[in-house]
């Protein structure tokens, strides 16, 4: 989920100045990486070569979008605790991951040498469609949810160097593209760490101000309690099946998304993977303080007339740091904004231009000549698409994400992270599942975009189309097993079995 | 509610299940959580609403404080750390990487 709508001017020199010193670092970043990739494992899979702490701080950092900084907290002051539903299974999906998909992702590169979550898929079913299959999957979704980022990214940039939308757009995708085309993964893993460890920061430190602003957590309660009750109440403004529905889809659909599952085949000690859910989970609650913090803070501070109501929900962040934290943390989380957007459009240019060059050669029985070269140019053009689309309407932007995350969901978490644990998984089953995950949440998101049909209130396209995937994943695999039986290769059995 | 906490913990079983041994220790942390998700959202369902003077639980309203504290918080501490304790004997020992990496040398050496 992203931000799409305009912030308020932030183009005070401490704030462009930091922004400055940022992108600079992030460049440096860049530059060390381009001259340590060499090859495509390098450009695709950072040479399967990255530590414990790069994984989890880079997987947090992928995972969070600005929406983690800027819609969040919009969300949470306009419909009070219902918005942490989004955020909750946090505490579970971590350690399912782990337990799912981190080991048998990291074995199957240890045996195959595997780069790509397709080829996961392809591996495992024997199926040059099903890995196909799931490429296009994944290149619709990366350049609808790229889009809705890279217009987030947008907003943020000309909010602080004032430059246009426009002109922010493309600025900010050319930085992100520059030490993404030149370093790929490589640069992107460790600018994730920068990244998500300047995330972090600036999410404790804004906690802090929150307590102080809103006189501990038990004045903000006590002063929203007195005004509206309902706010903190356990669904918010919600109903319980909207906010259950946020806490299944973003729990399950955790499964499902490559910019974070792929970066598994990058660790360089399969047995590092012990940690990986503690500091993952523990980099991902630090930095979701502020998430809760902020928009409950800013609600308080409007009940008590210390604030004016707000004319967007968006501005919850933006208002709260430039009224009540000093300049120069204000401008370490608009940063960290900026961090938050670049680290997961990085991660999507990685994961969409190996769907292009290395997927879908392989599903149609060829392989690319010289895949570096051709991930960097397909690095360019994915982004450059993702650019123009974000220039279209904020509507069609936030739909394209909406498309995006859900697809994703929906396509991958049978196949993959079923399929990897489930023997009797069938190639027709896999095939299918995601043929359903795409044909549904292009169907439903298209009816609900053009207000043909809606859904009951709590019921998401996103939800459905997962719960359709998984449901004949498991019917026609079942139907189908005793024709497959065998088709599993040994390797990937043993994989599947250890 | 049920079916939502039930599919959550569900995967992880099959994530965690190794073939004909089970999830060993690993049943006492994922039992847990079950229970953790089922009465904190069926307290958040069934408890009274809050008004203005009614008592904070570490300074939220008390539905509010299970749901975040009990489902958003408490797994925190279990789940990673029952991974990390049982990861050796149940998720990967050093013989199970050694044993995959024997299929890759001959796999290469074919």
């Amino acid at each position: 989920m992203t931000q799409s709508t305009a912030l308020p001017p932030l183009a005070q020199p401490i704030i462009v100045g930091v922004a400055v010193a940022y992108f600079a670092v992030v460049a440096a970043i860049g530059v060390w990486a381009t001259r340590r990739t060499r090859t495509a494992s390098d450009f695709f899979v950072a040479g399967q070569g990255i530590g414990l702490w790069a994984l989890a701080i880079a997987s947090m950092a992928a995972t969070l979008s600005g929406f983690a900084f800027i819609g969040g907290p919009g969300l949470v002051y306009s419909v009070g605790i219902g918005a942490v539903f989004i955020i909750l299974p946090v505490s579970l999906t971590n350690a399912m991951g782990a337990w799912v998909l981190a080991k048998r992702m990291r074995l199957l590169a240890e045996v195959r040498d595997m780069i790509t979550v397709p080829d996961a898929i392809g591996a495992r079913y024997r199926s040059r469609l099903a890995q196909g299959l799931a490429a296009i999957a994944i290149l619709i979704a990366v350049v609808g949810y790229m889009a809705t980022n890279v217009l987030a990214l947008g907003l943020v940039i000309d909010a602080i160097f004032g430059v246009g939308l426009a002109w922010g757009i493309w600025i900010g995708t050319l930085i992100t593209l520059a030490y993404s085309v030149s370093g790929g993964i490589l640069a992107g893993v460790y600018t994730d760490v920068f990244q998500g460890s300047l995330m972090a920061l600036a999410s404790v430190l804004v906690f802090v101000y929150v307590l102080e602003a809103g006189s501990g957590l038990s004045g903000i309660s006590r002063t929203i309690l007195g005004a509206d009750p309902g706010f903190l109440g356990p669904w918010g403004k919600l109903t319980p099946l909207a906010a259950l529905s946020f806490f299944f889809v973003f729990g399950l659909g955790s499964l499902g998304q490559p910019h974070v599952v792929h970066k598994f085949y990058m660790l360089r000690d399969p047995r590092r993977l012990k940690w990986y859910p503690l500091i993952m989970t523990t980099a991902l609650f630090v930095t979701l303080l502020l998430y809760v913090g902020v928009g409950l803070a800013v609600k308080s501070l409007v009940v008590t007339g210390a604030l004016p109501a707000l004319g967007r929900a968006d501005d919850a962040t933006p208002t709260f740091l430039l009224r009540f934290t000093p300049l120069l943390l204000a401008a370490l989380v608009f940063s960290g904004v900026a961090a938050a957007i670049m680290s997961t459009v990085n991660s999507f240019m990685s994961i969409g231009a190996a769907a292009l060059t290395h997927d879908l050669p392989v599903a149609l029985g060829r392989r690319v000549g010289n895949e570096l070269r051709w991930g960097r140019i397909s690095t360019v053009v994915i982004s450059v698409v993702a650019a123009l689309v974000a220039q279209a309407s904020g509507t069609l932007v936030a739909f394209l994400g909406i498309f995006g995350w859900g697809l994703f969901a929906s396509t991958l978490v049978p196949a993959l992270a079923i399929g990897l644990n489930w023997q009797g998984a069938t190639r027709a089953g896999a095939v299918t599942s995601i043929a359903t995950g795409i044909v549904v949440t292009l169907v439903f998101e298209t009816l609900a975009y053009f207000k043909v049909y809606t859904f009951p209130a709590g019921v998401s396209v996103a939800g459905l189309s997962l719960v359709a995937s998984v449901l004949v994943f498991l019917i026609v695999s079942l139907l189908t097993r005793e024709t497959e039986g065998a088709a599993i290769d040994a390797d990937i059995r043993l994989v599947m079995e250890v | 509610m049920i079916g939502t906490s039930t599919i959550m913990l569900a995967t992880m079983v099959l994530g965690a299940s190794r073939r004909g041994a089970g999830i060993g220790r690993l049943v006492v942390p994922f039992v847990a959580m079950f229970a953790v998700l089922i009465v904190g959202f069926s307290a958040a369902l069934v408890l009274p609403a809050e008004s203005a003077t009614s008592p904070l639980w570490f300074g939220l309203p008390r539905r509010a404080a299970v749901i975040l504290y009990g489902v958003g918080v408490l797994p925190l501490f279990v789940l990673p750390i029952a991974y990390a304790v049982t990861f050796e004997s149940l998720t990967l020992s050093d013989e199970d990487l050694e044993r995959v990496r024997a299929v890759k040398r001959a796999r290469v050496g074919a």
